[in-house]
């Protein structure tokens, strides 16, 4: 699964739009499973399954029906669509018309028509937009299944915990340019920790020891977050022990892919964004 | 191919719009049936005996130059000949009963309907999925954009056609039954047929032409309203213009030659034979065709 991230207007529905043919780009080349986009797009079309944006159906027909409509285009037959349904979990509403449907039925029937084709690839844009946290669950689970099942799941979004438990590869994206791209723990360690977090039994009297040595530390769910990057670590352990304070736990603060991608995708320097 | 096609084809079957105008066609058939049996009165033995009686005396005076003088003639025309052309019993009929002669020209008179119906549903049709986003949708599925647009031109035109035949020639048997127990069923001119035949032909035709235009500007404006407002703004303002302003370009106006082809006239009032109309008519369809295709092709679709 390949996490594509980036804040609005970043380019990532552009990007989407130029894998897919919709989009011609001004320079460059686009291939999608080998294949130069711009050529022959028809020849590999078939092996992958979209989204783009909010899906958009036609509202007075059934779900069912519209599947059914795209499905023909292809030559898929009707079973297919009704196993699609089944699995997003739309097989009791199939037969309602869409205009009935909620945004997060919209967004799963979308979901179902990228899988009708039973592609290779999936392009998924922002699939989790708009939906409740129920909703942003079962869409995480879904697409955890099509990769279990040996998809290609490229997915764009903005809910960053969302890919950061999904994905397994990262690209973050800014004023059209991608600011990094890798696994996610490699993208994480790429982050810049800013302190340290330390476990002692004495709180308080560990954050006077470590003030007295001119160290900023706050006391942050039952530990004290220590403002020294971890480099530094030989530093806390020497003033805490020569007052007699010993550590129970001493580990760089966790950067999350939240931190990552602030920081990458901030105008400020990241030097003074650390700071 | 084949399977976008057959798409296309249920994607087009299944528009609300087109269920609307058929059923609203069929609800005016059935109307039009009702209207004319209860306006039209068959003609007793006697109304005929007198109005064919009539007609002779006419005739008479008229071969013997009692009625018309050279100069009411149209050029080389002769007297005999217009005479027997233009005194016939049936204009001598106290009441009109509805007369199954007349078919061709009510089949002529509703193609104009059937045109602008057509019209509508051709822009509609991709009008509405631009609208919608389906058109994104679909070309995710099918990025060949000419293939796209090849199968909804066919998808279109083709089931226009049909079903304009169909309902011409449900018409056609509607008035047939009214003629034959309302009206009169005489005085059918050699190759009525073939004009009837030939009429709901040419109509359908014009029909499936006006679809193939109106989904063609569709498509260039990506939206149905502006293709409507393109296509009556120039039927109504730029052709009443050039026929005022410009009388010799008439022959190249689109309502013009829609006219010629229709009524099927050899020579029409915009000096076009019917196979002149039809090439022009078709000539401009191809144009806005190959323009549609270029901008579909060409542009971003976001």
């Amino acid at each position: 699964m390949f996490g594509f991230l980036g804040p609005n207007a970043a380019g990532k529905t552009t990007t989407i739009r130029c894998l897919l043919g919709l989009v011609r780009p001004n320079g460059g080349t686009v291939r999608v499973l080998g294949t130069d986009v711009s050529r022959d797009l028809g020849r590999v079309i078939r092996r992958v399954g979209s989204i783009v944006e909010t899906p958009a159906f036609f509202p007075r027909f059934s779900g069912r029906r519209n599947l059914w409509l795209l499905a023909r285009t292809r030559g898929i037959g009707f079973e297919r669509v009704d196993a699609v349904l089944e699995r997003v979990g739309l097989a009791g509403r199939a037969g309602s018309l869409v205009k009935t449907y909620s945004f997060g039925m919209k967004q799963r029937l979308g979901i179902a028509a990228a899988l009708l084709g039973d592609p290779e690839v999936l392009v998924l844009d922002e699939p989790a937009n708009g939906l409740d946290p129920a909703g942003i669950v079962e869409v995480r689970d879904l697409l955890r299944s099509f990769g279990r099942e040996g998809r290609t799941v490229f997915v764009s979004s903005h809910i960053l915990s969302e890919v950061e438990q999904m994905a397994d590869r990262v690209a973050i994206l800014a004023r059209g340019e991608c600011l990094t791209t890798g696994r996610v723990d490699e993208v994480l360690s790429a982050g810049r920790s800013r302190g340290m977090i330390v476990r002692l039994d004495d709180l308080a009297g560990g954050a006077r020891a470590l003030a007295e040595a001119g160290i900023r530390a706050t006391p942050a769910d039952g530990a004290l977050r220590v403002e020294l990057p971890p480099i530094e670590a030989s530093t806390v352990t020497r003033v805490l022990a020569d007052r007699g304070l010993y550590l129970t736990e001493l580990r760089p603060e966790e950067v999350d892919l939240e931190t990552v991608f602030l920081e990458l995708t901030s105008d400020e320097p990241h030097e003074e964004a650390s700071g | 191919m084949s399977a976008l096609l057959s798409s296309e084809f249920r994607r087009f079957l299944a528009r609300d719009l087109l269920l609307v105008l058929v059923t609203a066609a069929l609800a005016g058939i059935a109307m039009a049936g009702v209207v004319a049996a209860a306006k039209s009165h068959p003609l007793s033995a006697g109304d005929l005996a007198q109005a064919e009686q009539q007609a002779a005396d006419d005739l008479r005076r008229c071969m013997a130059g009692d009625m018309f003088t050279p100069r009411d003639l149209p050029p080389g025309e002769r007297l005999e000949k217009f005479c027997r052309t233009n005194i016939r019993p049936e204009n001598y009929y106290g009441s009109q009963p509805l007369a199954l002669r007349d078919l061709p020209n009510w089949i002529q008179g509703v193609s104009f309907i059937l045109f602008v119906g057509s019209l509508v549903l051709g822009a509609s049709f991709v009008g509405a999925e631009w609208h919608a986003g389906s058109m994104m949708t679909l070309l995710t599925w099918e990025p060949r954009r000419l293939r796209v647009l090849v199968a909804k031109v066919l998808a279109c035109t083709v089931t226009i056609f049909v079903l304009a035949v169909g309902l011409l020639i449900l018409l056609s048997l509607t008035m047939t039954l009214v003629a034959a127990t309302r009206g009169t069923t005489s005085g059918l001119p050699d190759g009525w047929f073939g004009s009837v035949a030939g009429s709901v032909l040419r109509s359908a035709a014009a029909a499936s032409l006006a679809s193939a235009l109106g989904l063609a500007l569709a498509m260039i404006g990506r939206n149905t309203a502006a293709a409507m407002g393109v296509t009556f703004g120039y039927l109504a303002i730029v052709e009443g213009l050039i026929r005022a302003l410009r009388p010799g370009w008439q022959k190249w106006l689109l309502g013009d030659n829609l006219s010629v082809f229709i009524m099927g006239r050899g020579v029409g009032f915009a000096g076009r034979s019917l196979g002149g109309a039809a090439l022009v008519l078709l000539l401009y369809a191809g144009i806005l065709l190959l323009a549609a295709g270029a901008s579909f092709r060409a542009r971003d679709v976001s």
